[in-house]
């Protein structure tokens, strides 16, 4: 006797009746599609097409979260400034604030060695990390400023964050805060300072490794002496 | 013993988180709290410089090649704190007020009046303190400058009064820096007025 093979799709695909009745019985519930237990997985080409599509649609949104956060001050910054604005009463407006971070820089870097740049200049975009700026204006006349007000609150805040007071400097309308971490390393040094001049706040904010400074402050130490901040 | 273990940790970890707070307010072997300055009100001269360890042993690095008598002074430093206040009407009474008790607690701290300078407005005085074995632990200055400035210096670590120059200059603190010089003066003048009369103003420890 000779046994017919079966051709048609049909065929091939219904299980044989003592499948059906055995899953179901197990199991107690529907009987398994075969078709679902042997499909393929989904291929990783697919995948890397969900990603490319996903970079794709977001890429405008990380262009812009990036462009923004040049303009955009960090939160220990944005302390500072705040704790001074807010001791200082009258209304702030913003004239210029950019926030320079380690990809920006190190395009800088990159491209300032194509040229020739004096040492110093180098030896400090080599430093810098990360650093940012802001320039503030007082519209109308200033009060005369509670520089012990601005001290405490921007102390108060600064600490909050790990930061300590190293200088406070006031005279007339002048005044000049710096702050350190209350941990410093040389390899990732930053600082923060706050200076208010009449009408003018300016906020700096600068983080790096200061080493490829060292020759630099070293060399100057032989012809003028050090140069640690005049006070 | 399992069944202690978390207990124990626990216990531990409660007795540091109180204990620690504690030690943090500890002011270091020579330290001296003056209190918090405000500016003056007029708008007068403020100047408050707190220069941490890690700062001083960054500078002393960046020294150590050119100037290795600096460095090891700058080694054995571990704070620096200097506030200079402008004198007005307002705060003039109250900043001499508290010079005068900083003075008497330095007194009656353990501290040693090192050089007493009172002539015409300038009233200087540096204490040092030592410990048992006689190496110094820290240096206070405390001057009223007639009608301008009060200054308050303290160094905590093994410094002389006669490194206090040095170290003014080493950072720019200019107050640090004329108070050596006006110590290093005065003993000069002294010196001089002993030879003449024996009537010395001012006492100055070797």
């Amino acid at each position: 006797m000779e046994r017919v093979l079966p051709t048609t799709l049909a065929a091939c695909s219904a299980p044989p009746p003592q499948w059906v009745a055995q899953a179901a019985g197990t199991h107690g519930g529907a009987p398994p599609v075969l078709g679902a237990a042997t499909s393929p997985r989904p291929s990783p080409v697919i995948r890397l097409w969900h990603f490319v599509l996903l970079l794709f649609l977001f890429l405008p949104v990380l262009c812009a979260i990036g462009i923004a956060s040049y303009f955009h001050l960090s939160s220990s910054t944005q302390a500072l400034r705040g704790a001074v604005m807010e001791s200082v009463p009258g209304q702030w407006h913003k004239r210029f604030a950019i926030n320079v971070g380690y990809m920006t820089l190190s395009l800088a870097r990159f491209g300032s060695s194509f040229f020739n740049l004096p040492p110093e200049a180098k030896a400090g975009l080599q430093s810098l990390d990360h650093g940012e700026v802001g320039v503030y204006q007082l519209d109308g006349p200033m009060p005369p400023p509670d520089y012990s007000l601005i001290l405490r609150t921007a102390d108060k805040s600064m600490r909050r964050r790990g930061w300590e007071r190293i200088v406070g400097v006031t005279q007339g309308s002048q005044f000049v805060a710096v702050y350190a971490p209350s941990i410093v390393r040389l390899k990732n040094m930053s600082c923060c300072v706050a200076v208010l001049d009449d009408h003018d706040l300016v906020v700096v904010s600068a983080r790096g490794d200061i080493s490829p400074l060292f020759d630099i402050a070293q060399r100057h130490l032989h012809d003028h002496g050090p140069f640690i901040g005049n006070f | 013993m399992k069944r202690f273990m978390p207990c124990i940790i626990g216990t531990a970890i409660i007795c540091a988180v109180a204990i620690l707070p504690a030690f943090a307010d500890q002011l270091l072997p020579g330290q001296v709290d003056f209190g918090s300055f405000s500016p003056p009100k007029g708008g007068g001269q403020f100047v408050e410089v707190n220069v941490p360890a890690a700062l001083i042993n960054l500078a002393s690095q960046i020294v150590a090649k050119d100037e290795p008598e600096v460095a090891k002074l700058l080694n054995g430093l571990k704070l620096v704190k200097v506030n200079v206040i402008g004198l007005d009407d307002e705060n003039r009474p109250d900043l001499e007020k508290r010079a005068q008790k900083i003075r008497q607690d330095l007194s009656s701290g353990g501290w040693e009046c090192v050089v007493t300078v009172q002539e015409k407005d300038q009233d200087v005085s540096v204490y040092l303190k030592m410990d048992d074995k006689g190496a110094v632990q820290g240096l206070t200055a405390v001057v009223i400058d007639g009608k301008d400035q009060a200054v308050f210096a303290n160094v905590v670590g093994n410094i002389k009064p006669e490194q206090l120059a040095m170290l003014g200059e080493e950072f720019h603190i200019k107050p640090l820096k004329e108070l050596g010089l006006t110590k290093e003066k005065h003993e000069h003048e002294s010196q001089h007025e002993g030879n003449a009369e024996d009537k010395p103003k001012e006492k100055s420890a070797q």
